[in-house]
């Protein structure tokens, strides 16, 4: 999902994602400008702000606590509630829990590139990993708001759910979902893929019906072109082209 | 009453499940319970399938039922009563289930004193576990020490055998022990079965034996006469093989040939030939 744009314009951005209205904030535009700057968004954009739920995103801007309790403020003169302040940098991450807000969970940015969701580099700030040392066996599901690793094989009948990627150490014979949440720069990784189905963001796929699944070898599977593509694994198709 | 072998230390509790029905539970229950009692061992042998009875069947003892099990946990009659002596061997022994109740007629907690009890009288306690994944299967496993779970080479079975082990293992017993049951070694090699090594793969568990398809167990079972005391039979080696591997000792799997051995033995004759390369270890781990 590469269509996150910078706000290095000085401009406040809203962006709607699956987590709700992103308002960005813009580095270095002092506090007045940018209350304007909302403002003018909030107003300009009617029914469709009180519907939705508003995230602060202090992606691109240093937390002040001042200046969130003043954007709470001019929120709550519309009537309208804030959801919760996110941003990237893992400091500015604790900053904002210390404050009593829940960051949302970090997603891979692609700066600049066009949406085909190819894997970008890794952003700054903590991914939580779930670590299930075991094989997952038919009937068990597995998920994580973050990204999921198994030691052990997904067996038939086994699930796994991850808003960010999945690795398994093992074979993976059942149903993997990664980017659950609609991030399409997730990955799936197996030492042995032979599934029943793979997911990545809203995109499924299935193994053909003709031929008997074998895996020959470790695997990665990545969203290129619009639709799901297992490759043998090499690090370098992590990190982009 | 005839005596019995009184063990002079405790016996144990084995289940025998699957998930899927109709893979041959009730059978190799029978037939491992017969071969151990013709080992020596003192057997006792529950059918937990209340409602769907069959192990009487299998044995030929359903015209001896008096009581069931379910007349034990209530109370009708005492544990001595319900159980039936086989009309072979006086070591072995069949507690039958009620064919005219349903499963919520016993509780886990029933089912674990009933094995206690059982625990100090016979060397084995062998129960015959339902198919499914709900009470029925809970009030088998309820007192066993360990499980054997029992497949087919067939992918439906295996991935009930999956979902059951998880179960199995969720449950804090000791990771269960494979029987591959029915399998056709004709149909493996020409790619129309899974393989031992397939079925392994998946499952994750150690085998403890695999018996092979064998028309004779069809005759056996309708006649009440289990295979495990027929030397001709292959199923019946098959059976005799887990029961010694169960009291400990090391049995090598069996040679699976195809119908026509002639040419395999001549094979064999000239040192060619092995048999699959899974190893098997009994024993009372």
């Amino acid at each position: 999902m590469a269509e996150r744009r910078q706000s290095e314009l000085g401009q406040v951005r809203v962006r709607g994602t699956q987590d709700g209205l992103l308002v960005q904030l813009p580095p270095d535009v002092p506090l007045p400008t940018m209350l304007g700057q909302v403002r003018s968004c909030i107003d300009g954009g009617g029914e469709f702000f009180r519907q939705a739920q508003l995230v602060i995103d202090y992606t691109d801007r240093v937390p002040n606590v001042e200046e969130i309790a003043a954007l709470k403020a001019l929120l709550g003169e519309r009537g309208l509630a804030l959801r919760t302040v996110t941003a990237s940098v893992a400091e500015h991450r604790e900053l904002l829990r210390a404050w009593g807000f829940t960051p949302l969970r970090v997603v891979a940015r692609d700066p600049g590139q066009a949406g085909d969701g190819a894997p970008s580099t890794p952003v700054e700030g903590e991914r939580t990993a779930l670590y299930v040392r075991r094989t997952l066996r038919s009937g068990a599901a597995v998920g994580s708001d973050g990204d999921v690793v198994v030691l052990g094989d997904v067996n038939a009948g086994a699930e796994v759910l991850a808003a960010g990627d999945v690795v398994v150490w093992g074979a993976i014979r059942g149903t993997v979902h990664a980017g659950i949440d609609g991030d399409h720069t997730a990955v799936i990784c197996a030492l042995r893929l032979m599934p029943t189905q793979l997911r990545i963001g809203r995109i499924f796929a299935r193994p053909p019906d003709q031929r008997e699944v074998r895996s020959e070898g470790a695997m990665l599977a990545r969203v290129h072109g619009g639709e799901i593509v297992v490759e043998p694994w090499r690090a370098d198709r992590l990190a982009g082209r | 009453m005839a005596e019995e072998h009184q063990p002079t230390t405790l016996g144990r509790v084995i289940t025998f499940t699957s998930g899927k029905g109709g893979v041959g539970k009730t059978t190799t229950t029978a037939n491992v319970g017969a071969a151990l009692a013709s080992l020596g061992k003192s057997v006792v042998l529950i059918d937990a399938d209340i409602g769907l009875r069959n192990l009487d069947i299998v044995l030929g003892l359903e015209n001896r039922i008096v009581y069931d099990l379910v007349d034990v946990v209530e109370g009708t009659c005492r544990l001595r009563q319900a159980m039936i002596r086989d009309k072979r061997m006086n070591n072995l022994h069949l507690i039958p289930a009620a064919q005219t109740r349903e499963k919520d007629a016993v509780s886990p907690q029933q089912m674990r004193a009933v094995c206690e009890e059982l625990r100090r009288q016979f060397d084995f306690t062998l129960i015959d576990s339902p198919a499914g994944i709900e009470q029925g299967f809970r009030n088998a496993v309820a007192g066993a020490d360990e499980v054997i779970v029992v497949t087919n080479p067939e992918v439906s079975s295996v991935r009930d055998a999956d979902r059951i082990i998880g179960l199995v293992e969720a449950n804090e017993l000791p990771t269960p022990r494979l029987i591959l049951n029915r399998l056709d070694p004709l149909l493996v090699r020409r790619g129309d079965m899974m393989s031992v090594e397939d079925v392994t793969d998946i499952l994750s568990i150690p085998l403890i034996g695999v018996v092979p398809n064998d028309e004779t167990i069809v005759t056996s079972t309708n006649r009440g006469e289990p295979a495990a005391l027929d030397t001709r039979s292959r199923a019946g080696q098959a059976f005799r093989n887990i029961a010694a591997r169960l009291t400990g000792q090391d049995v090598p799997l069996m040679v699976l040939e195809e119908p026509d051995g002639a040419f395999r033995r001549l094979l064999r004759a000239f040192g060619f030939g092995g048999g699959p390369s899974v190893a098997v270890r009994g024993g009372a781990d």
